[in-house]
């Protein structure tokens, strides 16, 4: 095949797949206009059952005590995240080291010392807003995760960041305390995560304090572990 | 014309986006890039299916919120496997090689 | 009501107009910016489709956290081979 027959075969290519993608589109369009504006979801049996979720906020009834299981698989699935990332790692010496000499910018250091407090303020009040306003612990660990981000790309927080047990212990913390409270609603009401109606509130907010803390270790260790692959001078191969 | 309607047709023209990008550029993490537009097409369809009515639906915001979280570390785990990709054979594209294909 | 739709329309335009940029660009490195950006308008989107929850996480993870991981990744990756000798084709993507 020629050169010039294959650069025409891919222009072909290209426009007949262009043109299947905005059928697709035009198909999808047409399905989104025929849906009616009236509301059909789950607003109401949501606003009807928010008496006994122990919250006054619908999205954090929702995610810790109606769909609960959700969210307790979705950590399980963060948490597997983290040990495929791990596992990638080829290096031997399991650092997160990202070597970058900035940290001796005192701009840098006086900044991060005033952005780091408000965060972690911020991500505590994120929590506790969490049961009756909008926040909670999905939000106070991204707010956490982007903090430990912003430490690692800074080169604050390098080498003692390792794999210990202090780091392991952050981040099985939410997963273990949502399978506890799990395992006693089991034992005690039969239903899987049927809480009390007396305790919901304690129990949804002990276990979204958790939750954050764990939520923002996984996305700082996610990050860490990805970007330990492209740092400088470490390769032990 | 609702509001609904207007952001639920911007979701599906970024999925359609994100989709043509994902199938026709070379580089992975332009692959990543394209399939993080077309999810967040998907998202802000259900966000806006959500959004009927005078008080918007919970239940698909839940499902986002941690969709979002996973979509992330689904994303940090694929560019770990694009560095190892790299690492092991210098490529950042899944071309096959031309002997392989003939 | 009016001034509301004005401002749905043009989120909408700079929404799609920086998705086709980020994905149609040449450049990686405009790309993933052109990402992140694209990532703190859909916080707005979120906000405006009364989605708060949403909006204060995304802003953190969808813009922040995976614009910093493609940034990270650029570093490396983003001077890699494209294509096999052989198998060339017009789409040489250059790095940052």
């Amino acid at each position: 095949m020629s050169g010039r027959s294959r650069m025409s075969f891919r222009v072909i290519q290209r426009t007949a797949l262009g043109a299947g993608i905005v059928a697709l589109g035009l198909a999808l369009g047409s399905a989104v206009l025929s849906i009616s504006p009236e509301a059909t979801g789950l607003a109401r049996q949501v606003d009807g059952a928010m008496n006994v979720s122990g919250v006054a906020h619908p999205l954090t009834a929702v995610l810790l005590n109606f769909r609960g299981y959700d969210t307790l698989l979705e950590i399980g699935v963060l948490l597997v995240a983290v040990i495929a990332v791990w596992s990638l790692d080829y290096r031997e010496e399991k650092r997160f080291h990202l070597q970058a000499p900035i940290h001796r910018s005192p701009v840098l250091r006086v900044g991060m010392g005033i952005l780091l407090p408000v965060i972690f303020i911020t991500a505590g009040y994120m929590v506790w807003a969490g049961s009756y306003r909008p926040g909670g612990a999905f939000q106070s660990g991204a707010l956490l995760g982007a903090a430990g981000v912003t430490l690692i790309s800074s080169g604050m927080l390098v080498a003692p960041f390792a794999r210990g047990p202090l780091v392991r212990l952050f981040l099985a913390a939410g997963f273990l305390m949502f399978i506890g409270v799990a395992a006693g609603t089991v034992l005690f009401k039969g239903r899987l995560l049927w809480y009390p109606i007396e305790y919901a509130g304690l129990l949804i907010l002990a276990i979204e304090t958790l939750l954050a803390f764990s939520i923002g270790a996984a996305l700082t260790v996610l990050f860490a572990g990805v970007a330990g692959f492209f740092g400088k001078g470490e390769e032990r191969p | 014309m609702t509001v609904m309607h207007l952001f639920g047709l911007t979701g599906v023209a970024l999925f359609c986006i994100g989709l043509f990008g994902v199938m026709t550029k070379p580089h992975l993490l332009k692959k990543l890039l394209s399939l993080n537009i077309a999810s967040a097409g998907v998202f802000l369809l259900m966000v806006a299916l959500a959004s009927r009515g005078d008080r918007p639906d919970p239940v698909p915001h839940a499902l986002v919120l941690t969709g979002i979280v996973i979509s992330v570390s689904a994303t940090a785990y694929a560019v770990g496997l694009a560095a190892r990709l790299h690492r092991a054979t210098g490529m950042v594209t899944l071309e096959v090689k031309p002997e392989d294909d003939a | 009501m009016i001034l509301a739709s004005v401002f749905d329309v043009l989120l909408i335009v700079a929404m799609l107009g920086l998705a086709v940029a980020a994905v149609g660009s040449r450049d990686l490195f405009r790309s993933v910016i052109l990402f992140i950006v694209f990532g703190l308008l859909m916080a707005l989107a979120w906000a405006r489709l009364r989605a708060p929850d949403i909006a204060l996480t995304e802003a953190a993870l969808g813009a922040g956290l995976t614009g910093a991981l493609l940034l990270h990744a650029l570093r490396v990756l983003g001077s890699g081979k494209i294509s096999l000798p052989g198998a060339g084709d017009g789409d040489k993507e250059k790095g940052s």
